[in-house]
């Protein structure tokens, strides 16, 4: 099928599901754009601050937005493009922008406040303590599975030892790119220099390194890299915002947008053919596999992703003008990201040939895919570049995802040796030792970097299972508020069951393969037995969080005031 | 030919200006310069999730705004209000992991700038680093208006204070 049509398809069904769908979901809820908004009611001119619509959906968007919807739908191919695509098409219109658009809702009117407050209040302190340790397991699943992205993509030999150019110059890139980071924020905070020069001048030079980057890649081993990007890591964590972190996203959201804009292009004009089967199977293209639960885990961030709920309920809610732009910033916002998982999907449809899948990391084949097709309107010499583009894209979002994980994950692990009324200037002994910024961001990286060793296929499904779950109950939450106001939740009950019942199935398989892997002695204590435990723990976190919220959605509490107030 | 303006003129429009974000505290004596008014701005921005405490990076930045209103400004009267603005603001920095940057800022109003002295402020120039940047860092940032002239003087770090002050002051025709 012609990739313009899959893309048409594509948006028209999310454009009509977020005109009807979108809509219906704000009459239910009883979006009120008279309503004013934690941005007004409680100004400060820092966090509540109001910003117009356009703007908001911009930083929203390039906060959601990362490898996720990339690699997901890449994975998933093996089961043909229908079923991918219908999960990303009707996943998104009807699981994870509900997800998005809810939780954005709820926190509006909780003035502003996370998912987290939501949950304690509607669901007491137990649900609240399962949903942070969902949140830390899935962290360090980020930290695993983002890590091996990033190292596959700079990895500079194949497994026969011959050399990789391509992830060579991306290495180099990546480099300078850092480099750069630097340089721009010391002009900009220290310097003085304006913006907008700077702006432009940080594009010029991503430029001059990609032509550096051409001429001069640095060719490391895969396990080298790994111990690279873990002491990044472990850097960008520690060290202040302004020296990497803010410069650093800063340059990166340029090439995010270039990046969806060069996507576009690809596909509008050169219209390539997805050679791709419509549906290989309910076993994948090799039948070793389970659409059923498998797809619903692997294409997360396309569909649903529990990571969205944390971002709704953070800055965004604080920042909203008006309570009917909720939905286009919340769905519409989640919606756009299903085009992307879509493009992604092209991507890897129109470089199957020959019943084979092209090799390499799904960062390298998106890549691929879409600087082929910039190719086929721009000219041959434009490919290196596309592609060093795309991929310099990729693995920023990759590093960003990492550094945020890290820290957050720093601050849950300090969390767990501080009893109640506790401080941590009031610790001695171990314990002071083990909450230190630096002993706590050592230890997250060094266990994240074990899993990253197993590589990033085998860590993906649990990192799609956990960000699942987090999903579900951010839905969960949501429906046991409005529920508790008497307003119709029903909306949220498929989406919550299905969400469950898939994550469990995967981790229940994810379980066996790796018990299988270790009883034949081809598996690792660092990698399948640190998946098993994982798994183990996430199933017994699941199964206490369906019990949790059975039993609150079956007993509707008496609302403290302020939560009468809230669904009022 | 232009209409004369006091400079206290210019001063409560400046002071009215910052009063929205800073704080102010008027009359104050540094040392044994007497000060028309000092203004103070905290902000401090942090990246969370979930709970507050769940703190993934803060940064705090500051800026000591010192008012000095006076005839001439010669060249003993600018090292000696130079020097006690720094000595004055070093006192008041605490950097930590958490400090990104602290202003200051020296504000002069006078009748009269002495010419010889523009190339003086043009070129002052003081910056701090606490421990290598990683704990944040401070600079001086001067403004001289000339009230008679009608124009402002800037050090480099100054400019940026500038171009706030020419649409503050746009209506006087300060250039």
């Amino acid at each position: 099928m012609n990739s313009l049509a899959i893309l048409a398809i594509g948006v028209g069904i999310l454009l009509i599901g977020y005109l009807f769908y979108g809509r219906w979901l704000s009459k239910e809820w009883g979006v009120d754009p008279t309503r004013p908004t934690p941005a007004h009611t409680m100004s400060d001119g820092l966090d509540y601050c109001p910003a117009k619509a356009p703007v908001l959906l911009g930083h929203h968007f390039s906060s959601i937005a990362g490898a996720g919807p990339i690699n997901g739908p890449i994975l998933a191919a093996i089961f043909g493009w229908v079923p991918v695509f219908l999960w990303i098409v009707l996943g998104g219109i009807f699981f994870g922008a509900v997800q998005d658009f809810s939780s954005l809702f709820a926190s509006i009117r909780h003035k502003g406040r996370s998912i987290g407050y939501v949950i304690e209040a509607n669901m007491g302190a137990k649900g609240k303590q399962l949903f942070l340790m969902f949140a830390y397991l899935t962290l360090l699943l980020v930290v695993a599975a983002f890590a091996s992205i990033v190292v596959g993509t700079f990895n500079g030999f194949t497994a026969e030892g011959a050399k990789i150019p391509a992830n060579g110059t991306t290495a180099t890139i990546s480099i300078l790119f850092i480099v750069m980071a630097i340089l721009f924020g010391f002009g900009v905070y220290r310097k003085g220099a304006p913006l907008g020069i700077s702006s432009v001048v940080g594009i010029i030079a991503i430029v001059i390194s990609i032509v550096i980057g051409l001429k001069f890649p640095i060719y490391l081993s895969s396990k080298v890299w790994l111990i690279v990007v873990l002491a990044y890591i472990f850097i960008a964590s520690v060290t202040p915002v302004w020296i990497l972190l803010q410069p650093r996203d800063y340059l990166s959201s340029f090439l995010l947008y270039g990046m969806i804009l060069a996507a576009f292009a690809g596909v509008i004009v050169t219209r390539p053919e997805v050679n791709l089967p419509a549906f290989a199977g309910f076993g994948g293209i090799n039948g070793n596999s389970y659409l059923f639960p498998m797809l619903f885990i692997t294409v997360a961030c396309g569909a649903i992703s529990g990571f969205h709920s944390l971002v709704s309920s953070g800055t965004t809610a604080k920042q909203i003008d008006n309570e009917k732009d909720a939905r286009i910033i919340g769905y519409g916002g989640m919606l756009i990201e299903c085009v992307v998982a879509i493009i992604a999907l092209i991507a890897v449809g129109i470089l199957f040939k020959d019943g084979a899948f092209a090799k390499g990391t799904p960062t390298q084949v998106f890549a691929t895919g879409i600087a082929t097709m910039i190719q086929g309107f721009a000219g041959e010499a434009s490919y290196d570049v596309a592609y060093a583009l795309i991929i310099l894209s990729v693995s920023v979002f990759c590093l960003t995802s990492l550094d945020t994980a890290t820290r957050l994950a720093r601050y849950m692990f300090t969390e767990f040796f501080l009893k109640s009324g506790e401080d941590v200037s009031s610790l001695t002994g171990v314990r002071k030792v083990l909450v230190n910024p630096y002993v706590s961001t050592l230890i997250t990286v060094a266990i994240g970097g074990a899993m990253a060793v197993g590589g990033y296929a085998k860590i993906w499904p649990l990192f799609g299972s956990a960000n699942q779950l987090l999903g579900a109950l951010a839905l969960l939450a949501v429906a046991v508020w409005l529920g508790n106001a008497g307003k119709n939740n029903k909306m949220f009950f498929f989406p919550m069951a299905f969400m469950y019942i898939a994550t469990i199935s995967a981790l229940v398989i994810t379980v066996k393969n790796n018990i299988m892997k270790l009883t034949a002695g081809t598996g690792t204590i660092g990698a399948e037995g640190l998946q098993v435990l994982f798994s183990v723990l996430l199933i017994i976190l699941a199964i206490n969080l369906a019990i949790v919220g059975t039993k609150t959605l079956r007993n509707k509490k008496t609302l403290p005031p302020d939560e009468v107030e809230a669904v009022k | 030919m232009l209409s004369p303006v006091p400079k206290d003129e210019f001063f409560n429009a400046l002071l009215q200006s910052y009063s929205t974000y800073f704080d102010i505290e008027s009359n104050v004596l540094i040392g044994n310069i007497a000060y028309a008014a000092t203004a103070a701005y905290h902000s401090r921005s942090e990246k969370y999730v979930l709970v507050k405490k769940a703190k993934l990076w803060a940064a705090e930045t500051n800026e000591y705004v010192y008012f000095f209103v006076t005839t001439v400004l010669d060249n003993a009267l600018f090292l000696s209000l130079t020097e006690n603005v720094i000595h004055a603001t070093l006192k008041k920095i605490r950097p930590h992991n958490e400090h990104m940057c602290s202003h200051m800022s020296l504000l002069v109003i006078a009748d009269q700038v002495d010419p010889s002295i523009y190339a003086t402020i043009q070129q002052k120039k003081y910056r701090k680093n606490f421990l290598f940047s990683l704990h944040g860092w401070t600079s001086l940032r001067i403004v001289a208006i000339d009230v008679s002239k009608r124009c402002i003087i800037t050090n480099k770090d100054g400019n940026e204070i500038k171009h706030r002050l020419k649409k503050l002051l746009h209506k006087y025709q300060i250039y």
